[in-house]
């Protein structure tokens, strides 16, 4: 899993069965100083995270181990909205101070 | 399978179902001798490991 940040949404009505009735998240990756990274993802949304939200997000075969995304042509979803993150004994974020 | 250190972790109340109660930890990855590898990745613990471990 990577954390990332939700700084949009892609809208595709022409698409896969599959997909239909997904939202799909843009997130832009973090690393682990919590740093935007010039990398981005389009995840499909497994628990209601939207913009400027900071989430974990899982991808490859464990991107279809969901509910929302088994056996679908998805490699990368959002599984987390992150509360707060601490790290080497000092507090990297927290959702409610922002 | 990696060696890993964990240096932080995670906090998130709105999660995948499946995900209950599964304790996120910040893991860096490291080589044969220890020290660090690469960036750092978000794991779940299925083990009572904590920072430092």
């Amino acid at each position: 899993m990577q954390i990332a940040k939700i700084i949009g949404s892609v809208v595709a009505t022409q698409k896969d069965e599959g997909l239909r009735d997904h939202k799909l998240l843009v997130c832009q990756v973090h690393n682990h100083e919590n740093k935007p990274q010039d990398q981005y993802v389009v995840a499909v949304d497994a628990v209601g995270a939207g913009p400027g939200d900071l989430v974990l997000y899982a991808t490859g075969s464990s991107a279809r181990q969901t509910l929302q995304t088994k056996d679908r042509p998805c490699d990368a979803v959002v599984m987390a909205v992150v509360d707060s993150w601490d790290q080497d004994g000092s507090n990297v974020y927290e959702k409610w101070s922002e | 399978m990696y060696l890993g250190r964990v240096i932080g972790r995670v906090v998130a109340s709105q999660r995948y179902e499946g995900l209950d109660g599964v304790p996120l930890q910040i893991v860096q990855p490291l080589d044969e001798r220890g020290a660090s590898m690469g960036g750092s990745l978000i794991a779940c613990s299925a083990i009572s490991s904590g920072p430092g471990t």
